[in-house]
């Protein structure tokens, strides 16, 4: 073990995921200590510029969590999270971002059990992936003369 | 050994510089590109409708080629009124490319940022009648409108599109290109005629460079023959050999780049003579591109005015084929002339409408290539894609790399005559920018 | 009143930037009035290293990417001799075309030619290649971009009236006025130079000049360039392209989108845009007329190079998890 503590950012909507994340709290479900919780009115409402914000701050996942599908309080705000979700997660692999570093998750309010096992599982597998670098400066020391 | 390094050099496209050094009674100049373009880098891994607007960065012309190669990528045809368009503007930027060099010409003598108010009072005397450069300067902005009129834009293009153009004209633009065309053939025959009678004939300062001429095979396209369907590449070699011809589609197997650690842009040579060399007498493999590569074909143009004054300019200086940097210059109005002729055959109305400006593909190929003659000379381009359509392998050949070589020789010759003539640094430079300038 | 001094330079990329001023055809005979250009290399042949004997200049006007060690060396040199520099085009903006490199590097350097090593001749070195492509305001302290490539003649007379503090017409000022931030007009207007890092264009989006009509936007599959699509009329976004438009700051007036060709973002990203890429994510992924996952995937999976398209002009810059520390 390297001793490498990952920071995941967790974007919870009110309705279900936060309440399913609060009441895991409550409940003493064990959950490693390495996500910052921000809470949203909904899935939806989550841009992709946050995402990609907080990957260039230093977070080495990103985690959003919403209602089922035909669930969400403002109807289909969390169809809107899995439209953009699912190209977000072809840029970011693009920029440099592996697969497993951003998830998107359907989280009901009663499910605090799946909402502590997402994030163990999440953080095991960031642990697995190791911090998240910027590619930086990776380049062309080779490139003098190139055609 | 004394060193004179001229760098930056005036009105090069490309970063560029020579360093002169005088070993003893023998002087060498060495021309450099002092940074790199690499389109290449730019252009792989990109979709390869997106060429025509990444590779204008090399020169508008390209945008053009760049969407040819794309027709044949995708197997289309682009539809009469979309190759009329694409070619008016390819006929502008000839009229504007030369027009430009000849401007850059006459701030040799003429600051552009004079005074007008002062111009004729005590100033210096200069060559060059005081109203010319205003006067090209406005023929310019006039075939800028035009370019941008048909391009969408003036520099880096936009309407060239695989199959066609993207959109027609406006109803306003026809009778507006009309009248541009109008007030660009007088302009382009008045500046001719004054640039031959100030600068180009006999006693006046261009005929200085009559003498620096490097004589070098040169390549040109030429345009389907009864006898032949296809456009094709012809290379015309020095003394009696015999030319050499190829498809354009076998321009990647005969031509090939060379590196030098010396200077950024690569070399073109023939694959078939192996790199010469830039010290031989008469390097075998070593070509050059343009006005002139295109004049020394021999042909007669078909514009009268054009026509004419290649008619005076052998009889000044001799049949072709020339290879100084005076027939340089003198090449660029020729064909002046004759672009701006066919910019009034071309900019009419009933040529660039009709059904369709577009021929929408149907699949995804493989393999796109395309060669034209831009004005600064013949250029090319070639795709491979995947089946996604994204770009894996490119070949470019721009006129930088292709007159690489042409502008290292010309440039130790200008140093050769100028120890000759014992001419100071500033002369020198202004000599050594003069004669790297038409090509 | 003393005429103001103005310097020229391109680094790495094309010269149309520096043809864009001076272009600016007759103007260029009323500028010579208000300004003296002491330091022009592509036009007036001045040489590098005239420079270090220059006296102060007012306004350096550099276009181009920083891709040698010498365009990093002439960029530090002529920002400490002038009072302002202004980053003409996307290349010294933004990093424009060339920044595209950066990706290619990324992936693995093109082959290069392995120069050989050559006794007899003189050492000629070139200057060494910079390990990233850079824009300007990664290099030095900018006061002012015009961005475009190239940018529009009346953003640059804007620029250079805006910077050299004369008034002109209203003629001149009006296109300008009508695309510009308020406050900076009005200090064109007025004769005071704009606040310190004004960029010359302005703060919406390119939607907000685009004549194409806007209706509902759903599409079911997106469509590339060279397939077909209505080319005048309707959003091109709405038809299933991209066009970077929703991202990219507005001043072109919808140059590209009006003739029928979709914006790729040259005029770098709009005013309230963190990062373009994950813009235009927002944008598209809110068109997509897909509810199913298995739907959605399938239009997701038919984007090809976004990295390459939203960043075109600006990966060096403006790519949030790609670009390279700015300075100043």
């Amino acid at each position: 073990m390297n001793g490498f503590q990952p920071k995941i950012i967790a974007f919870l909507c009110n309705w279900c995921s936060y309440v399913a994340a609060d009441a895991a709290g409550v409940s003493r479900m064990t959950q490693q200590p390495n996500v910052r919780v921000i809470r949203v009115f909904c899935s939806g409402m989550v841009d992709p510029g946050y995402v990609v914000k907080a990957f260039a701050s230093g977070a080495d996942g990103v985690l959003v969590a919403g209602c089922h599908p035909g669930d969400c309080h403002y109807i289909s705000g969390n169809i809107k999270a899995l439209r953009r979700a699912r190209l977000l997660e072809r840029l970011l692999l693009e920029l440099g971002v592996e697969k497993g570093r951003f998830r998107l998750e359907w989280i009901a309010a009663s499910e605090s059990p799946r909402y502590a096992q997402v994030i163990n599982t999440m953080c095991d597998e960031i642990r697995r992936l190791g911090p998240f670098a910027k590619p930086e400066g990776s380049v062309a020391s080779a490139m003098s003369v190139a055609t | 050994m004394q060193t004179v390094i001229i760098d930056p050099l005036r009105w090069q496209a490309a970063p560029s510089r020579v360093v002169l050094s005088t070993n003893g009674s023998k002087p060498q100049a060495r021309f450099q590109v002092t940074a790199p373009r690499n389109v290449e880098a730019m252009a792989l891994g990109r979709p390869v409708e997106e060429l025509p607007r990444i590779l204008s960065i090399l020169s508008p012309s390209h945008h053009i080629v760049a969407a040819q190669a794309l027709d044949h990528l995708f197997g289309v045809e682009p539809p009469p009124p979309a190759a009329t368009m694409r070619r008016a503007l390819l006929e502008t930027l000839f009229f504007i490319e030369h027009m430009q060099k000849i401007y850059f010409l006459l701030t040799a003598w003429e600051h552009p940022f004079r005074d007008l108010r002062q111009a004729g009072r005590g100033a210096a005397a200069s060559p060059v009648p005081s109203a010319l450069p205003d006067e090209i300067m406005h023929a310019l902005s006039l075939a800028q409108e035009g370019a941008a009129i048909l391009g969408g834009r003036s520099a880096h293009p936009l309407t060239a599109i695989a199959g066609g153009v993207s959109r027609y004209l406006k109803e306003d633009a026809y009778p507006r290109l009309a009248a541009i065309a109008d007030q660009c053939r007088p302009a382009a025959r008045r500046v001719t005629a004054a640039i031959r009678e100030s600068l180009l004939s006999a006693g006046r300062p261009l005929a200085a460079f009559r003498e620096i001429a490097v004589p070098l095979a040169h390549l040109s396209l030429a345009p389907p023959s009864e006898s032949r369907k296809d456009e094709i590449a012809i290379v015309r070699n020095t003394g009696d050999e015999p030319p050499v011809q190829f498809a354009i589609e076998e321009i990647p197997t005969k031509i090939s780049v060379h590196q030098e650690p010396w200077s950024y842009q690569p070399f073109a040579y023939l694959q078939a003579d192996g790199w010469p060399g830039l010290s031989s007498e008469r390097p075998k493999g070593l070509f050059f591109v343009g006005p002139l590569a295109r004049l020394n074909d021999g042909q007669s143009l078909s514009a009268a005015a054009a026509e004419e004054e290649r008619l005076r300019l052998i009889e000044e200086m001799g049949p072709f084929p020339h290879y100084s940097v005076a027939a340089a210059f003198w090449a660029l109005l020729i064909e002046a002339l004759e672009a701006v002729e066919r910019m009034v055959a071309l900019y009419q109305k009933e040529q660039l409408i009709g059904p369709s400006i577009r021929t929408v593909p149907a699949q995804m190929g493989a393999l796109g290539m395309a060669a034209l003659e831009s004005p600064a000379g013949l250029i090319f381009h070639e795709y491979r894609v995947n089946s996604h359509g994204i770009v894996e392998e490119l070949r470019v050949l721009d006129t930088t790399t292709a007159n690489n070589a042409l502008r290292c020789l010309v440039a130790q010759r200008i140093a050769e005559s100028g120890v000759e003539l014992r001419h100071n640094r500033q002369e020198t430079k202004t000599r050594m920018e003069i004669g790297l300038l038409p090509f | 009143m003393p005429k103001k001094n103005i310097a020229v330079y391109t680094a790495t990329g094309c010269r149309t930037c520096e043809l864009a001023l001076l272009d600016i055809h007759y103007q260029v005979q009323r500028l010579h009035r208000v300004a003296d250009i002491v330091y022009w290399p592509y036009l007036l042949g001045s040489q590098h290293a005239e420079l270090a004997r220059l006296e102060a200049i007012d306004i350096c006007f550099y276009a181009g990417a920083v891709r040698t060690h010498s365009e990093r060396q002439m960029a530090e040199l002529l920002r400490a001799k002038s009072r302002f520099m202004v980053a003409l085009g996307s290349c010294a903006g933004f990093g424009g075309l060339p920044g595209l490199v950066n990706l290619a590097t990324r992936t693995g350097p093109p082959a290069a030619v392995e120069p050989p090593a050559d006794a007899s001749d003189p050492p000629l070195e070139l200057a060494a290649l910079e390990p990233q492509v850079a824009g300007l305001t990664q290099v030095v302290a900018v006061d002012y971009v015009v961005p475009g490539c190239p940018p529009t003649q009346n953003l640059v007379w804007s620029a250079l009236q805006g910077v050299l503090c004369e008034a002109g017409s209203q003629a001149h000022l009006s296109y300008a006025a009508s695309r510009l931030p308020q406050k900076v007009a009005q200090a064109m207007a007025s004769g005071v130079r704009p606040p310190l890092g004004t960029v010359f264009a302005g703060e919406k989006a390119v939607c907000a000049s685009c004549s194409r009509v806007k209706e509902q936007k759903r599409f079911e599959s997106v469509k590339r360039p060279y397939q077909a699509y209505e080319s005048t009329g309707r959003c091109l976004l709405e038809q299933g392209l991209v066009c970077s438009g929703i991202a990219t700051r507005e001043g072109c007036g919808g140059l590209c989108t009006g003739v029928g060709i979709p914006c790729r973002g040259c005029f770098g990203k709009a005013e309230a845009v963190y990062d373009p890429g994950a813009k235009m994510v927002a944008a598209i992924s809110s068109t997509f007329d897909a509810d199913k996952p298995q739907k959605i995937d399938a239009v997701a999976d038919q984007f090809l190079d976004m990295v390459g398209t939203f960043y075109r002009y600006t990966l060096p810059t403006q790519c949030a998890l790609l670009n390279i520390q700015e300075k100043g």
